[in-house]
């Protein structure tokens, strides 16, 4: 199993490499002048040339990319903002937990609500109880987040006063946001669940659970649920992936200040070393949080398990051989 | 000779059976109520895109300030909006920009993924190894944020909009086709074809992907409604397509300054998004459903 982890990490890094270079392409494509953006238009022409060759914009771009790639990887440092002068590194540190948090509870949310919603439905399957939360969670998954987002507002802030429309404080501030996060994952689990147990509910050891007379409750939680998870659990990944880039938009209506919401204003102030620090954060973040759904994965489904364990089996066989390095 | 021409038969087989199978695939759709809820939804919505110059009660763009801030009534079902645009009218325009957003971007997407994908499977070895790991690379960067970072560089805009959405859907559908591919070439038909002198390209173009095609196309439907909604998340943050632009998410924009004092600016263009995706989801699942080997009677 630690092996497997590993392994995983390792590859890991060309892949993140391979992201900073593709992010640095893009930004290097856009046309304009960082010295300007620094500068604004107003210098002489010579302060725009010092500034150039300062920060070595004179320089080919791969030079520029393995600059980057040295400062990223060797410092862990990104680079210093356009627009503030202020180091990204800095900056980010102190955005991601929010991101984070939403991410982290919107999840939560969409898993305690999306997954005994689906169950039921498969449960009572062609009843009002499975037509229901198949509605719900098909308008679920055709409605924008951020839209929905708006209409929370709407009704809890603006029509009812229940709860606040933006900004950061106590808990309060947090149903809103967590809540348009969470349904568009809700209704995607929800949605898995059902087919999976459905899946699953038909198959001869759950006759065979039901014909030794074991009660509903267990043949459900004990047998279907555990068989249907493995699919659910990769939704439960894919649904934290959403969270960071549906993130932006809730970010930005509540006017959180985690990472997309600073992403999106680096975007509008053309301010591309920012940028590119927060897609590669988010990207680092969401490379992790799939290797971590892997990870649960193999501990949930006992095949991954066995399917490594025979492999790693074998791979010593051919390393106790005096030729077989090459395992 | 003779078993070669018997092989060549063969793959023409393939090809007519492959035919039929896509009139089984209607017929099967046809019995699914919330299908052809999907598919009629779809249509009504095609029909207004393109109807929409004759048979908008308003011109979209026109200024009418003494009407502005209408809530609906029998004039203006949909209300107006801060400069007295029929609100109804800029909807039924916009759906001409997200259907056409949506559609493209999905068709672009696919378009290079089924080329990179078909590749990668054909050829293996070290070419598919180059070029799944491209595909990890991108597959690591959340969608909307891909998005983002893409429609940064190219700027805003209509077009701009198409292709920083079509980047995104480009390594799902190479990774599934090469798995297609995969499964199918170590078939006979395909060996066949190869022995018979037939071209790399023609080998890819006709005898490989007619046969790999069908999980993609649950996917293209499922691409539109997901791209007609990253286009509107785009363009509400200002990184996609321009208001004046009847585009909905550009309206959801221009509204969310009124959204306490005039809802309905903001409640309609999202309800609009909200039917559209829908209708492609329902289609989406539909095909899904009919294609399944496992339901087929």
């Amino acid at each position: 199993m630690l092996r497997y982890v590993f392994r995983r990490l390792l590859m890991m890094i060309p892949v993140l490499l391979g992201v900073t270079i593709v992010i640095f392409t893009l930004m290097y494509i856009i046309p304009g002048d960082p010295a300007v953006a620094i500068l604004g238009s107003q210098a002489e022409p010579w302060e725009y040339e010092a500034l150039r060759e300062t920060m070595g914009l004179n320089d080919p771009y791969i030079v520029r990319l393995l600059r980057y790639l040295a400062q990223v990887y060797t410092r862990f440092d990104l680079g210093t903002s356009y627009l503030s002068g202020v180091s990204i590194t800095t900056e980010l540190a102190g955005r991601i937990p929010h991101t984070l948090t939403l991410g982290f509870f919107s999840v939560i949310v969409s898993v305690f609500i999306g997954i005994p919603l689906g169950i039921q439905a498969a449960t009572h399957a062609g009843t009002w109880r499975d037509w229901l939360p198949l509605t719900i969670s098909l308008i679920g998954v055709s409605m924008p987040g951020f839209w929905l987002a708006l209409m929370l507002v709407l009704a809890f802030s603006v029509k009812l006063g229940w709860l606040p429309a933006y900004g950061m404080g106590g808990l309060k501030y947090w149903v809103l946001p967590v809540l348009s996060g969470a349904f568009g994952g809700l209704a995607n689990l929800a949605k898995q669940t059902r087919s999976s147990m459905l899946d699953v509910l038909y198959s001869d050891y759950i006759v065979m659970a039901r014909a030794k007379g074991m009660p509903e409750r267990d043949v459900i939680y004990k047998h279907a649920l555990p068989n249907a998870l493995i699919p659910i659990i990769t939704i439960m990944g894919s649904t934290f992936a959403r969270m960071l880039g549906g993130g932006m938009l809730t970010e930005t209506i509540f006017s959180i200040p985690g990472v997309g919401y600073y992403m999106v204003k680096s975007v509008n102030n053309r301010d591309y070393p920012a940028v590119q620090g927060s897609v590669l954060l988010l990207s680092i973040v969401f490379t992790f949080v799939m290797l971590l759904t892997d990870i649960v994965m193999a501990f949930v489904d006992p095949r991954i398990k066995a399917q490594f364990a025979s492999r790693a089996a074998k791979d010593q066989t051919k390393q106790a051989k005096p030729k077989g390095a090459a395992a | 000779m003779t078993e070669m021409k018997n092989n060549l038969v063969n793959t023409d087989d393939v090809v007519v059976k492959k035919q039929n199978q896509f009139v089984e695939v209607f017929k099967r759709l046809r019995q699914r109520p919330s299908a052809m809820v999907g598919l009629t939804l779809l249509t009504i919505l095609i029909l207004i895109a393109l109807l929409s110059p004759w048979i908008i009660p308003y011109n979209y763009a026109k200024i009418d300030v003494l009407n502005a801030n209408q809530p609906p009534s029998s004039a203006h079902w949909f209300g107006t909006d801060q400069i007295g645009r029929d609100i109804l009218s800029r909807c039924m325009y916009g759906a001409r920009y997200s259907l056409t957003l949506g559609i493209l971007a999905t068709l672009i997407g696919t378009a290079i993924g089924l080329v990179f994908g078909s590749i990668a499977g054909y050829f293996g070895g070290k070419t598919d190894d180059i070029m799944m790991r491209i595909t990890d690379v991108f597959e690591s960067i959340p969608g909307m944020v891909l998005n983002i970072a893409v429609a940064c560089a190219v700027g805003p805009g209509f077009f701009n909009t198409i292709w920083a959405l079509s980047i995104g859907g480009i390594s799902g559908t190479a990774r599934m086709i090469r798995a297609q591919i995969l499964k199918i070439r170590s078939q006979e038909f395909i060996e066949a074809a190869e022995v018979t002198n037939c071209s790399t390209t023609k080998v890819i173009i006709k005898h490989l992907l007619p046969n790999a095609i069908s999980p993609t196309l649950v996917g293209m439907a499922m691409g539109v409604g997901w791209h007609i909604m990253g286009a509107a998340g785009l363009s509400y943050l200002g990184l996609g397509v321009q208001p004046p632009t009847p585009e909905w998410g550009a309206m959801l924009a221009d509204a969310r300054a009124y959204l306490a004092k005039y809802p309905w600016m903001c409640i309609f263009p999202g309800v609009c998004i909200m039917i559209t995706v829908l209708s492609f989801n329902l289609m989406g699942d539909g095909l899904r459903d009919a294609m399944d080997p496992k339901l087929k009677k």
